[in-house]
């Protein structure tokens, strides 16, 4: 006796058809998987003999075979369960109306025969449906990813005797409902507002700049200034992730296993804020499995690295290419996956390894060559990527329980689409230029033309702040975002005067 | 570089470390020639008891062994290193009317800058506020303009700031604690070049001296001695700078400081000198007046526009938050930014840490 079940696996974020075979054939009773089960897969003998037993079917006592092809890739995790217990069955008992390899089975069992929720659903529904699939059983929880999906039908079951049931045609599971995406909406609510943050003018306006002009941003300033907190606002004003954008985050969100049941699709910005402890291999991502790292999870959105300098150089440095690319390729002997890695980086240091260096209630205990140590752990090329450089400093008490009026994060949200819609516009014939932040000297000359008067303040800026050359287009750059906020053609002086502000880090003397 | 006898003498007796800098002058006194020892080391014979010890004769005696051509003028020469002896004729002759005179002074750049018309000493604390950092530059980039030629050492902090300010025009003299072979500290390296390049390096410590902590005293008698007046930037309570006001007060020089308001660190010991005999400094008016200088040229003044001069005004009041400067002139940030950032081109203000911001007009 042979049955035939479709499922699906995951390699990185795709996912390949996998055919499970199951015989039977005379011999002594036993259960043996073939076709490179990882050790999950092999354990899923014992909850699919207790599952199928548990759901008052019975489980045949033969020589039993399953064989998971194609033979040669390795198959992880416990999404083939519920697969090979209805294939199982199949063999067992009749009845089964429909063809059933029109479906792609999905789900793990637990051993009372309820299916369990899986990781990357999302992934393998996509794939599936590219393959020409149109059917879909996957367990109940993990139904809100599934909603978004269009041209497919999706049945999410809650025990194995209701997929039994309904390939039966006895009673038959409903169907996901179909959702459709709209952009921001309610459900799109951040923790923090930016309306919260009291007085800090110049980090807000720069935060507003990075935003709008996609650059990334380091504060700079002692313990407790708040850097964190304006750092974990950034979500909250960057514009609304359209569906193209919804979908890749949750795609990696849904690989890595974390997201919520009732969530579905991920429609908030991701906001990563790794410890820096962490390794490189969590941070870029790999292990064995070949696994999204932190800044994948990233993607789309913010990833804070708090107290930048006390990341492990190396760490620091393999952030360059993701960096530069939006991808990252992770190489592993068993496979080869690039993941998306397209985030906004948002750092922050203290100004010397004590903390107060500048201040004035306190004495800095740091020499010069202990400061200089101190910056210098963020190298040159990495700090080339970092286009702003806001001072943040301690928030006196008055202006914490002053009540002005601050700017929401919806009033901030509103302006930065406008710019960033500028953006879209001017960059629409460029390739992988998306915004100003992205432009290459190429662009730069084409698009940010400097007046004879601009040149000269820009001139007498270098000279008089000691300001280290590779600063200079960085500046433009954050000139041009300044420019398009103002909804000016041309840069002018004052959008060469305020970036020149933000770049505390280059002059020499400091 | 070619040596006389006695200055030759005199390099080989500063090489001999047993004996000290007051010694070898005494022995020098009596003999009236250096290069008398030289020749005869017996000369000194009689002086054993009373200037020097027997052991040190001894040493003396060894040190005819050193080839002062080979061993010593050779080195020097070949890391252009000039050698000034107390009996040369370049040597400085502020130093002659110190207590206690270097015997030897080693000098790297151009030693005209020895013997300057004017000669004037910033000095200061490596902690320093950033806003004093850049009057300092600016006082010292005013008074090397007008060809008074600065003293000063090479840390960093006000000596950094000073030293920039003065390296334009080359009138700068940087005096260090120890011999050539020890920089320090040592990422002012680069900075040391620039000096000897365009100013002057000198140093009264043979080649291989490390800077030792004590050398710095000794060092900070150097700078008082050869300027003609001296200001204080800041400093600490107990502070090196404080040595140097002493020195340059003893040698009868004007001495000057910058006031500080209480409870900042870093002035402590600048109001502290104000108590006692320093003079009050808040123009680089006061040291031009003092050291009898008429500036060449009257600055040409850089004219501020109707906001930049509002901004200004508030910031003139007192060191300001950028958020309370928003609140006193009613401009939004991204207004305000340019203004205050084309007055720090300006050289009218400064940002400090903290987005706090000072006037330094």
């Amino acid at each position: 006796m042979l049955a035939k079940v479709t499922g699906f696996a995951l390699n990185g974020l795709e996912g390949y058809k996998v055919d499970i075979e199951v015989d039977t054939h005379n011999g002594l009773p036993s259960f043996e998987i073939v076709g490179l089960p990882d050790a999950a897969v092999k354990e899923a003998r014992e909850r699919v003999r207790s599952a199928v037993k548990n759901s008052g079917r019975t489980f045949p006592v033969t020589r039993i075979t399953v064989n998971l092809a194609p033979a040669d890739m390795k198959k992880e995790g416990a999404y083939l369960d519920l697969a090979i217990a209805v294939g199982i069955i199949k063999i067992t008992s009749s009845g089964f109306t429909d063809n059933i390899t029109d479906y792609v089975i999905l789900g793990e069992l637990s051993l009372d025969g309820s299916i369990r929720p899986i990781k990357g659903i999302l992934p393998l529904l996509i794939s599936a449906s590219a393959c020409g699939y149109k059917k879909f059983i996957i367990p109940y929880d993990n139904a809100g990813e599934a909603a978004y999906i269009e041209n497919i039908t999706v049945y999410a079951a809650k025990t194995l005797n209701q997929v039994i049931d309904h390939l039966k045609g006895i009673t038959l599971i409903p169907e996901v409902e179909k959702q459709k995406f709209v952009k921001g909406g309610a459900e799109v609510v951040y923790p923090v507002d930016l309306s919260l943050v009291k007085g800090q003018a110049v980090a807000k306006r720069a935060l507003e700049i990075a935003v709008s002009g996609g650059h990334n941003i380091l504060f700079i300033g002692p313990p407790g200034s708040g850097k964190s907190m304006l750092a974990k606002c950034i979500p909250s004003i960057m514009p609304d992730m359209d569906f193209e954008e919804a979908l890749e985050t949750t795609k990696i969100h849904s690989v890595a296993g974390r997201l919520n049941a009732d969530e579905g699709i991920v429609k908030t910005r991701p906001f990563m804020s790794p410890h820096h402890t962490a390794t490189n291999i969590s941070l870029i991502g790999g292990s064995q499995a070949v696994k999204p790292g932190i800044i994948s999870l990233a993607h789309n959105g913010v990833l804070f690295l708090d107290e930048m300098p006390e990341y492990p150089r190396n760490t620091l440095e393999a952030l360059r290419q993701p960096l530069e690319d939006g991808v990252i390729t992770v190489s592993r002997a068993k496979a080869n996956v690039t993941f998306p890695a397209n985030f906004m980086l948002c750092g922050s240091m203290n100004p010397c390894p004590c903390g107060n260096y500048g201040s004035k209630k306190h004495v800095c205990k740091c020499s010069q060559a202990q400061i200089l140590k101190y910056k210098s752990k963020i190298s040159g090329p990495l700090m080339d990527r970092i286009d702003l450089q806001v001072e943040v400093d301690s928030v006196e008490y008055s202006d914490l329980i002053s009540d002005t009026a601050e700017e929401t994060s919806a009033t901030v949200k509103a302006r930065v689409n406008r710019t960033r819609e500028i953006q879209r516009e001017r960059f629409k014939n460029e390739l992988k230029v998306n915004t100003n932040s992205d432009m290459g000297e190429k662009q730069i000359k084409k698009y940010c033309a400097l007046s004879p008067e601009c040149e000269e303040i820009l001139r007498s800026a270098f000279d008089s702040m000691n300001l280290s050359a590779r600063a200079r287009s960085r500046i433009i750059k954050v000139a041009r975002t300044i420019a398009d906020m103002d909804l000016s053609e041309t840069i002018l002086p004052q959008h060469i005067l305020e970036a020149v502000g933000y770049r505390s880090l280059d002059k020499d003397n400091v | 570089m070619n040596y006389t006898d006695n200055e030759r003498a005199i390099i080989w007796l500063d090489a001999i470390i047993a004996l000290s800098r007051e010694q070898k002058l005494k022995l020098i006194n009596k003999t009236k020639s250096p290069a008398a020892i030289f020749n005869d080391v017996s000369v000194v014979e009689d002086c054993v008891g009373t200037v020097i010890s027997e052991a040190q004769y001894g040493y003396i005696r060894a040190a005819k062994e050193l080839n002062v051509d080979d061993d010593i003028i050779k080195q020097l020469n070949k890391e252009n290193i000039t050698a000034i002896t107390c009996m040369s004729d370049g040597y400085p002759s502020r130093y002659l009317q110190t207590s206690e005179p270097p015997l030897i002074l080693y000098c790297k750049g151009n030693i005209d800058l020895l013997s300057s018309k004017h000669t004037f000493a910033i000095v200061g604390s490596r902690k320093t506020l950033p806003q004093i950092l850049s009057i300092a530059e600016e006082f010292s980039s005013e008074l090397a303009k007008n060809d008074v030629t600065i003293v000063t050492g090479l840390a960093e902090g006000v000596d950094t700031a000073v030293i920039n300010g003065a390296l334009q025009t080359g009138n700068i003299i940087s005096i260090i604690p120890g011999g050539f072979r020890h920089i320090y500290p040592e990422f002012n390296r680069n900075l040391f070049e620039k000096v000897t390049q365009k100013g002057l390096v000198i140093t009264e410590r043979t080649l291989a001296t490390v800077p030792k902590p004590y050398l710095f005293p000794e060092r900070n008698r150097l700078i008082a001695g050869l300027a003609d007046g001296l200001l204080v930037c800041s400093a600490g309570q107990k502070s090196g700078t404080s040595y140097t006001a002493d020195y340059a007060n003893e040698y009868g020089k004007n001495v000057f400081a910058f006031p500080y308001s209480l409870g900042v660190p870093s002035g402590e010991g600048c109001n502290a000198l104000i108590k006692e005999y320093a003079m009050l400094c808040d123009s680089v008016d006061d040291i031009f007046l003092s050291l009898g200088v008429v500036k060449k040229k009257p600055e040409k003044t850089v004219q501020l526009t109707e906001q930049e001069q509002k901004v200004f005004a508030c910031i003139k009041q007192g060191e300001i938050h950028i958020d309370l400067l928003l609140q006193k002139t009613g401009m939004k940030i991204y207004e305000i930014t340019p203004v205050l950032t084309m007055l720090e081109i300006k050289k009218y203000i400064i940002k400090n840490p903290g987005n706090t911001y000072s006037a330094i007009k």
